[in-house]
């Protein structure tokens, strides 16, 4: 170590790290890519330059690539919505408890994936909890079918699942709102909304924008929701990469969804990066 | 208006700012013990006072941003007690500034009226001639990140100003400025103070900042007020040992009253009628004249002893001189003149004099 | 008072019940004797456990996500302890930007890392699917978890103690191992324990990459895709506790929030 120029020593630090980052992400993401130019031949993949898996996507998946992008909106504006409130509250309305929340937050955050989803089948379905609950109750006599299979459920489901995700960059943000900057405004006549507009949330702009990103991508690329909870009308995009990887064998078409999706993801979060940070500094 | 009041007189007129009977408890722990004040218009009042003395609890309850346990807060004639800081004819310079990050510094300073939804020619109007009271005419698009503390310090001083308060509440207002800008911002408060005529109020815990700046002191110290006044009258003539030690250097001279005349335990006897027994005096250390030749003895006016220097401090503008009397007592002595201070060697024996009517009475020493 | 000093409290409480209920729900439901989490409540047994303790595919499973999550928290929190420290020194401009870089595997679907997995290690190097191909997949998402961590323990880090070291005669070596990393221990356990709870848990990778066999999370899959079989209840519980045991033990040891 001793006598080591910075530069070196830094460049060693780096190396594993950024190795393994080369080596399984950058290499094979790149070579992903070019396996979405190829075209597939009686169940043979064949090296070449086509737009063909492109025009697929598009075209034979264009309304399911709709509602994928509808889900993971809804499912990110639910996220940043209650995220906010859920961190508002935390930060400024609990007093001593709010670390508390915070700790339920990352409870959740670690708690399982696939332990969630089964527990949302449980609650959900027509001999699931919610439904033995309001028949013991006697609010319905027959169980409710529609809780489960649907768009709905499967935005509820991905809502709890990334709510976390959304709740700790927005908490991160608003830490760093000073408490006296809400002091003044109240001091200068502002009401809690007037407050809350113009104050508070324009110094938190960056940590939505992050948690509407993580939601919106996250939703965007989940398929085990849909697969257990989605049925007719919440199926996604993510379950249609999977079968053309795995039962079809059409990997270029499966590569090509998900560059289209990651692409597509990446404008929505563009432009919401630019309505709401905007151009200025 | 009761107009057979009579007219003149500053007793005649209600004070701006009446605070009685007011507490704050924080559940077992007590943050203000009953407190009365009175601050009158146009006034410029120090609260001062250490850390934890309460002060800041005051200020936030004068503000709004507190409710008193028991007791009522009047501004103007009204009371408020019961209403937030947005609805109080009040305005606060925060600690650390409250600055909105996110905005230009016109856009900080034309907040309150933009909220109070004035007309933009008149927001605009304002917000310049805000900018060029506290001179930060040329800065009015910059962000506030681009400002350095003591630019930071104006705007937050514009943007209270701009809501033309009844009462301006300044919380430590230079304490975050280094001692070359606080001098230079205690004259612009000055000169700010004397353009608009407002009533200021600011809290403070350093006792130089309070002098330089206040017409109105007011000496805080564990809840409760320890004495209030002109701040020459606090200064010379301390309530207590706490406000005597706390405003400036002080000698603690312990006593006993017996009938009409008190004996200083250092070897003084003057004549002081009142309560009998034991008591304390105290003396400002600038309050005592040093003398090589004259010889011991009670003046008509006062005391002389002999005593001993034992260390000469030369402190720039003026010397500290340690004085030790026969029995163990020491004085401490401030002179003005430095060059006085090089007559006196450690060892040399000295006559000290003082008038007794520097001494003053604090009450027995706790 | 005002509304809001009821309003909040509420909000809250029925937010945190909307967070923690489906975790709390499989972990009540597991010592329930129904077959299915349904009202009202059965009868309290163990029997899940019981079963679960005697199936062998159980044991599989665990030893496999066990060779997986050790291989992977050692890994990426020598790989990610390193980076940070390169991030330290760097951290004026170049850090921010290198370490978004290291966390875009985080950012991106599970999904298109577990395919373009498959696609590298299948096409193209021709090696086989399973624990090393897991290890791999999951070192890419746990390293830039580990490198936050440290890098945010080291930015409130006193690098004065570090000159003071140097100043009273110890050697660059020897301030490391008796100044730096006693400090630094804490956040780096830490860092481990979040890696191997993450790794135990992740379940699109290593569906895709594990090829034969199972671990924990891709049994807990085989089950819920079949039947509804209550001891997914168990299974889901022992997997809660771990991540949410270690977690909480990294969280304590690195003070790290958010």
């Amino acid at each position: 170590m001793t006598g080591w120029p910075r530069a070196l020593r830094r460049g060693l630090a780096l190396f594993p790290a950024f190795g393994i980052l080369t080596g399984l992400f950058f290499v094979p993401i790149a070579l992903l890519f070019a396996v979405s130019f190829w075209s597939v031949k009686s169940y043979r993949l064949v090296p070449g330059f086509s737009p063909d898996a492109y025009a697929r996507t598009f075209s034979f998946y264009g309304p399911l690539f709709i509602s994928t992008m509808l889900i993971a909106a809804a499912v990110a504006l639910l996220c940043v919505t209650v995220g906010f409130v859920f961190a508002y509250g935390a930060r400024f309305r609990s007093g001593r408890y709010g670390d508390l929340f915070i700790l339920a937050t990352m409870i959740t955050l670690f708690g399982g994936y696939l332990v969630k989803i089964y527990s949302w089948k449980a609650i959900l379905s027509a001999n699931g909890i919610l439904n033995s609950a309001l028949i013991w109750l006697g609010l319905v006599d027959a169980p409710v079918t529609w809780f489960i299979f649907n768009r709905g459920a499967v935005i509820v489901a991905l809502a709890h699942f990334l709510l976390p995700f959304a709740i700790l960059p927005i908490y991160s943000a608003l830490r760093n709102v000073p408490d006296i900057t809400l002091e003044a405004a109240r001091d200068l006549g502002a009401s809690p909304w007037a407050t809350l507009v113009r104050v508070v949330l324009p110094q938190c702009k960056a940590g939505l924008v992050a948690a509407f990103a993580i939601c919106f991508l996250s939703a965007a690329g989940d398929y085990v929701t849909p697969m257990f909870l989605g049925g007719g009308s919440g199926i996604m995009l993510g379950q249609f990469i999977v079968s053309e990887f795995s039962t079809r064998f059409n990997w270029p078409v499966g590569a090509a969804m998900s560059f289209s999706l990651m692409g597509v993801s990446a404008l929505v979060i563009a432009a919401v990066w630019l309505a709401i940070v905007g151009r200025r500094g | 208006m009761n107009i057979d009041v009579p007219a003149g007189g500053e007793a005649a007129k209600p004070p701006l700012l009446r605070v009685s009977g007011v507490t704050k408890r924080y559940g077992a722990a007590v943050a203000l013990h009953p407190i009365d004040l009175e601050v009158r218009q146009g006034s410029f009042t120090a609260i001062l006072g250490p850390s934890g003395c309460g002060k800041s609890t005051l200020l936030r309850l004068i503000a709004g941003f507190a409710e008193p346990s028991t007791g009522k807060v009047e501004i103007g004639g009204r009371d408020v007690t019961r209403l937030g800081p947005e609805n109080r004819p009040t305005n606060m310079v925060f600690q650390g500034y409250g600055l909105f990050p996110h905005m230009s510094v016109a856009e900080n300073v034309g907040f309150g009226l933009s909220i109070a939804r004035r007309p933009r020619p008149e927001i605009d109007q304002r917000v310049a001639e805000a900018l060029r009271l506290v001179r930060l005419e040329d800065f009015a698009s910059r962000r506030i990140s681009a400002l350095s503390g003591g630019q930071q310090q104006r705007v937050a001083l514009a943007r209270a100003l701009i809501m033309r308060p009844l009462i301006l509440l300044l919380d430590e207002p230079l304490a975050a400025l280094d001692l070359k800008l606080r001098q230079a911002m205690q004259t612009e408060l000055r000169r700010i103070h004397r353009e608009t005529g407002g009533t200021f109020i600011f809290v403070t815990h350093d006792q130089s900042e309070a002098f330089s700046l206040a017409d109105n002191l007011i000496v805080m110290n564990e809840g409760r007020i320890e004495q209030a006044g002109v701040p020459q009258d606090v200064y010379m003539r301390p309530n207590t040992l706490f406000v005597s030690q706390f405003v400036g250097d002080t000698n603690i001279l312990p006593g006993i009253r017996r009938g009409d005349h008190v004996e200083l335990a250092l070897g003084a006897r003057f004549s002081s009628p009142g309560r009998q027994g034991q008591t304390t005096f105290v003396l400002r250390p600038e309050a005592l004249r040093l003398d090589a030749a004259t010889p011991a003895g009670s003046a008509p006016e006062g005391t002389a002893l002999r005593c001993t220097v034992e260390e000469m401090l030369l402190l720039g503008g003026e010397a500290r001189v340690t004085l030790s009397i026969g029995n163990g007592e020491t004085l401490v002595a401030r002179l003005s003149d430095p060059r006085d201070g090089e007559a006196f060697r450690p060892g040399m024996t000295v006559t000290v004099r003082w008038a007794d009517k520097a001494l003053s009475e604090v009450g027995v020493a706790a | 008072m005002r509304i809001g000093s009821f309003a909040w409290p509420l909000v809250m409480g029925l937010l945190s019940a909307f967070l923690l209920g489906p975790l709390v729900l499989v972990a009540v439901f597991s010592f329930s004797s129904n077959a299915l989490i349904s009202f009202p409540m059965g009868e309290l047994t163990l029997k899940w456990y019981r079963d679960l303790l005697a199936n062998a595919d159980f044991h599989a499973a665990l030893t496999n996500s066990l060779a997986i999550a050790l291989p992977v928290a050692l890994i990426s929190t020598v790989t990610g302890t390193l980076a940070a420290y390169a991030f330290a020194e760097w951290r004026t401009r170049l850090g921010l930007p290198l370490l978004a870089l290291l966390g875009l595997p985080v950012l991106l679907p599970p999904l298109v890392i577990a395919i373009s997995l498959v696609v590298l290690y299948v096409r193209w190097l021709g090696l086989p699917l399973g624990r090393p191909a897991v290890i791999g997949g999951h070192v890419l998402v746990t390293q830039p978890l580990v490198a936050a961590v440290i890098a945010s323990r080291m930015a409130s880090f006193d690098f004065t103690v570090l000159e003071a070291a140097r100043d009273l005669g110890a050697s660059r070596w020897q301030t490391f191992w008796k100044v730096t990393l006693p400090q630094m221990r804490a956040a780096i356990v830490g860092a481990a324990l979040i890696a191997f709870a993450l790794s135990l848990d992740e379940f699109i990778i290593a569906v895709f990459t594990i090829g034969g066999g199972n671990t924990i999370s891709t049994f807990v899959w085989g089950k819920i895709k079949t039947t509804l079989d209550p001891s997914i209840n168990a299974i889901a519980t022992i997997l809660l506790l771990m991540t949410i045991g270690l977690t909480l033990i990294a969280l304590r040891l690195t003070r790290y929030r958010g």
